[in-house]
């Protein structure tokens, strides 16, 4: 196939624009230092007021951990988590309530989470359980921390689903064997 | 008196179809299993299957052929090697634990009347290390890779000959789980073992051809040049079952060494060839 001279040159000037543009995108070192810079003022300001912070000072440690291997956008959205958790820490400890971006109800969150780990707990005592549901557990609460009740109940009511179906197909599962297609001599 | 023998007819015609199932045991089900491969790849001689995809996919043998001539795996054989003749702290090796080392390939893995379980030889090798007042190694990747390909390079050529003794039903109970295992579908996607290695072997999934069970079991531990490194047969377990979406079992387990046990049972009577290179 030819490419004609003008497309060729077309390709290749909106190419290398593009691969200029990577940097709009990507996330950069100086990023992920400044988002773990930014959490670790907020740590340091919840735990002075005498707020929880131990879950955050994981989060940022695991953040920390991240840059050696250039996982940068990873580390932001830990620091990210560390900072909202510790912010909403700090608003409980000085009796300003949630934060104007928190929403949803806390027991409702809460009743979400604990409903999800029953039905993690269901589908692990059948060998049912799916790889991402205890993950999902712990982000659930760790947007709880933060204050985002609203997302820690929707994303703790999958998990609650993910329980029930590892549960449903470990149960249907349980006399599996040689399928249809293997034959057997008769 | 019609009616009576179209009956009885119909009655024994039940009986012979219910009988197969009534009476599959595990020698039935090994030669169902491995027929079933034989007639899915008419082509590929018994003695290829120990070679994986590589016995169904000619370029990707043609590459494999090529690493072996310089096997990613020597490095691992030799630290193995080195590992099996250096003394534990208290001056035993591992030949006091296993006299008849270091080509065990071919005892393990079986059935232990006195304990109950099914004993794999990484299991085997940690044991004859704490009993020695060594630590324990890690079961996926490391030292136990490497001495397990110390041990497979020098049983190469033995054959699979895993036994289901009679007179002990549980190790008849802990094929069953094995079996029960492989054919089982979990996780998110809903897959089972035989759903990519039985059923779909052969096809092609992303970029991979998806290897016949038979022959599964002979050449661990194996290079995968995925992992840059050597990995356990149980490391594959997990990355599988985990590739599905299902949370994996423990390594060393025993669920994984029930399902070792079954997939090692369906390849009796092919010969080791590990350690192995795949991709």
């Amino acid at each position: 196939m030819k490419i004609h001279r003008y497309t060729a040159g077309f390709l290749a000037v909106t190419l290398t624009a593009m691969l200029s543009m990577t940097s709009a995108w990507a996330a950069h070192r100086s990023d992920a230092e400044q988002a773990i810079a930014e959490a670790k003022a907020a740590h340091d300001k919840a735990a002075g007021a005498g707020a929880d912070v131990t879950e955050s000072a994981t989060l940022i440690k695991q953040a920390e951990d991240l840059i050696p291997s250039r996982q940068y956008t990873k580390a932001i959205d830990l620091a990210n988590m560390a900072k909202k958790q510790d912010d909403f820490a700090l608003s409980k400890s000085s009796g300003g309530g949630a934060p104007a971006a928190a929403s949803g109800s806390s027991a409702d969150a809460e009743k979400a989470i604990a409903d999800a780990e029953a039905a993690r707990k269901m589908a692990a005592s059948v060998g049912g359980e799916w790889r991402d549901t205890g993950k999902m557990i712990e982000q659930a609460e760790d947007l709880a921390k933060a204050g985002e009740f609203d997302k820690a109940t929707k994303l703790a009511n999958l998990a609650k689903d993910q329980g029930e179906l590892g549960y449903a197909q470990a149960m249907h599962e349980k006399d599996a064997g040689f399928p249809s297609y293997v034959h057997f001599k008769q | 008196m019609k009616k009576t023998i179209a009956t009885l007819a119909i009655a024994g015609m039940a009986c012979a179809l219910a009988s197969p199932l009534v009476f599959a045991g595990p020698q039935e089900d090994q030669e169902a299993f491995q027929a079933f491969f034989t007639e899915r790849f008419p082509k590929v001689p018994m003695d290829d299957f120990k070679n994986g995809s590589y016995a169904i996919d000619p370029v990707g043998r043609e590459n494999w052929e090529a690493i072996e001539e310089f096997p990613p795996y020597e490095t691992a054989v030799d630290n193995g090697k080195e590992m099996w003749d250096t003394p534990f702290a208290n001056g035993k090796t591992y030949k006091d634990c296993f006299p008849d080392g270091p080509a065990i390939g071919d005892k393990f893995p079986h059935w232990d009347k006195d304990r109950g379980m099914v004993v794999t030889l990484p299991l085997a090798i940690n044991e004859c290390r704490e009993a020695n007042g060594e630590k324990p190694l890690a079961y996926l990747k490391g030292p136990i890779a490497d001495l397990l390909a110390y041990i497979g390079m020098e049983s190469r050529g033995q054959i699979t000959n895993v036994v289901i003794p009679e007179d002990d039903p549980r190790a008849l109970a802990a094929y069953e789980k094995g079996k029960q295992i492989y054919f089982a579908r979990r996780g998110q996607f809903n897959f089972s073992c035989a759903s990519c290695h039985m059923g779909n072997s052969g096809s092609t999934l992303r970029t991979e051809v998806l290897s016949p069970a038979l022959g599964h079991t002979t050449h661990w531990p194996v290079y995968r040049s995925k992992w840059g490194e050597m990995g356990t047969l149980h490391r594959r377990y997990k990355g599988c079952m985990e590739q599905v979406r299902s949370k994996a079992y423990e390594p060393q387990g025993e669920e994984f060494r029930d399902l070792e046990f079954f997939m090692t049972y369906m390849n009796n009577g092919q010969e080791l060839n590990g350690p192995g290179a795949r991709k």
